[in-house]
C-alpha cells in the first residue's frame, strides 16, 4: 500500500533577524540556513591563491592542555622528528657522523609512537610504515645525508598536511626509495634481493 | 542580582560546518553522483532544490547546500559534544571535495547557536545587560532604548577569526498542522524569550584539503568555542 508523506511544515520566525538584514554586508558570516546567500564580497582567490600562503597546522588545532587527539600527539612527535633529522644533517654536513647517527637513532625510537597514530589517514601510516621498514632494512648502517635530507624534507610536509592523500603518500615512498632506502617489510626485501641477485 | 551564566546553562540548538573554495565549475558536472554518494551515506537523503549552481537537500541527520563556491551542513539538533555532527561533516565533505576536486579550502567556518530560556523578555535583557559585555553608560540612543538588546564582537587575525554575538530576544514558532492529522490542535504557536549566542569560528587563511579533517577540527573548535564563551560570560 502506498503511503503517502506528509510534511509538517514549520517556521520560526524571530522577533528580530539574527544579522542585519539593511544590506550591510561587512558581516558575510558562516550561512546557518539554507537559504541562497546575498551576492557578497568574498576575498578573491583566483590566481592569489597559490602564492597566499596556507594556514599553519599548530593555528588550526590549537592544542589544549592533556589532549588525548592521536592528531596533537602526532604533530608534537612529527615536530620532534623533524627536529632531531634537521640536527643530524647538520651533523652529517659538518662530517660529524657519530653526532648524525646519534640523532637518527633518537629519531628511529619515536617511530613506534608515530605509527601507534595510524588512526588518523592510510596515506600518514604509508609514509610511517615505510620509514619505519627503511631504518629496519638498514641494519644500524647511518642514513646518508641525501636520506636524512629526504626523511627531514617529507616529515616536515606530513606534519603540516598530516592528512595526506593515499596516492601523495605512495610518491613520497618512490622519494625514499629514489634516494636508496628499502621501504619493504624485511622478508619482502629479503626476497627481492634473492630475486636480483638470481637475475 | 543575576547569577552568572555559564555556557553550559545554555543549550545548543543549531550547528552548521561550512567550506568555501573557489568556484567549483565541475559542480555543473558532478552534483548528481554527488547526491547519489550522499544518499548511501545519510538517512532519507532527499534534494529538496537542484538548480545548476545550488542544490539544496535535507537528510534525517541536517540539511545539505553545495554551490559553486561554498558548501554547509546544518543541523538543528546537534548532539551535546558535536561527535555525531562531526561524523556526519566528515561524510559530507570528504564526498564534495571528492567531487568537486577541492584542494584548497578558502575558509572553513563552523558557527553554532546557543540559547537560554527566561520566563519573560525584560529577565532576557536583564542577563543580558549584566554580562557587562559594554562599558556604554544607560542613555537613550537614537531615540531606541537605554540599553542594547545585541552586541556582536569578532576578532580577526591571520589565521582565524570568530563572529560572537549575543542578543536577547523573543523567538516565536508558528507551525500549523496538516488537516490529514487530526489534531485537535493543529496551529501550533510557541514563543521562547532567550538569550542567544551566536558564534561563528572561522579561518582567515587558506587550508589545504590534505590539512583538514572536519572531525579532529570540530572537536577542538567547540572546546575553543565553549572556553572563550564561557570568559565572555564572566567564568
Amino acid at each position: 500500500m502506498d503511503v503517502t508523506p506528509i510534511e509538517i511544515p514549520s517556521k520560526i520566525s524571530h522577533s528580530q533577524p539574527f544579522v542585519p538584514d539593511t544590506g550591510f554586508k561587512a558581516l558575510p558570516g558562516t550561512e546557518s540556513s539554507s537559504t541562497p546567500p546575498e551576492e557578497e564580497e568574498h576575498r578573491s582567490t583566483v590566481g592569489s591563491l597559490a602564492l597566499a600562503p596556507v594556514i599553519e597546522i599548530d593555528k588550526l588545532y590549537s592544542a589544549p592542555e592533556e589532549s588525548k587527539s592521536q592528531l596533537i600527539t602526532a604533530l608534537g612527535l612529527l615536530a620532534d622528528s623533524v627536529e632531531l633529522l634537521a640536527q643530524a644533517r647538520i651533523a652529517a654536513q659538518k662530517s660529524r657522523l657519530m653526532d648524525a647517527d646519534r640523532y637518527t637513532q633518537r629519531f628511529e625510537a619515536i617511530l613506534p609512537a608515530l605509527f601507534r597514530c595510524r588512526k588518523i589517514g592510510d596515506g600518514y601510516a604509508v609514509v610511517i610504515n615505510s620509514l619505519h621498514f627503511a631504518a629496519i632494512n638498514k641494519r644500524g648502517e647511518p642514513l646518508n645525508l641525501n636520506q636524512l635530507t629526504t626523511a627531514w624534507r617529507i616529515l616536515r610536509e606530513l606534519r603540516n598536511k598530516p592528512f595526506v592523500e593515499f596516492e601523495q603518500a605512495l610518491e613520497y615512498v618512490e622519494e625514499f626509495e629514489a634516494c636508496g632506502l628499502r621501504v619493504d617489510p624485511p622478508i619482502v626485501s629479503e626476497l627481492l634481493e634473492h630475486l636480483e641477485h638470481e637475475q | 542580582m543575576p547569577v552568572p551564566l555559564s555556557i553550559s546553562d545554555f543549550k545548543m540548538t543549531s550547528a552548521t560546518c561550512e567550506i568555501r573554495y573557489d568556484n567549483a565549475y565541475l559542480i555543473y558536472d558532478r552534483t548528481g553522483q554527488i547526491c547519489h554518494d550522499l544518499k548511501a551515506s545519510f538517512t532519507g537523503f532527499k534534494v529538496q532544490s537542484p538548480s545548476p549552481s545550488q542544490t539544496i537537500a535535507s537528510a534525517k541527520e541536517g540539511s545539505f547546500v553545495i554551490e559553486a563556491a561554498a558548501s554547509r551542513f546544518t543541523t538543528k539538533n546537534p548532539d551535546t559534544k558535536l561527535e555525531q555532527f562531526a561524523i556526519f561533516c566528515k561524510q559530507f565533505f570528504d564526498v564534495v571535495s571528492e567531487g568537486l576536486d577541492v584542494k584548497v579550502f578558502t575558509r572553513l567556518g563552523f558557527r553554532v547557536l546557543f540559547r537560554k530560556d527566561f520566563r519573560g523578555l525584560d529577565e532576557a535583557k536583564s542577563a543580558f545587560t549584566a554580562l557587562k559585555l559594554t562599558t556604554l553608560k544607560p542613555t537613550k540612543r537614537f531615540g531606541a532604548a537605554d540599553e542594547p538588546n545585541e552586541i556582536l564582537l569578532r576578532w580577526e587575525g591571520e589565521d582565524i577569526g570568530t563572529m560572537w554575538r549575543a542578543k536577547a530576544e523573543t523567538i516565536k514558532i508558528d507551525a500549523v498542522l496538516p488537516a490529514e492529522l487530526e489534531m485537535e490542535n493543529s496551529d501550533l504557536r510557541k514563543a521562547f524569550n532567550a538569550l542567544v549566542v551566536d558564534v561563528d569560528y572561522y579561518t582567515v587563511a587558506p587550508v589545504e584539503r590534505s590539512q583538514w579533517d572536519p572531525k579532529e577540527w570540530i572537536r577542538h573548535s567547540i572546546r575553543t568555542i565553549r572556553r572563550d564563551t564561557d570568559a565572555l560570560l564572566g567564568n
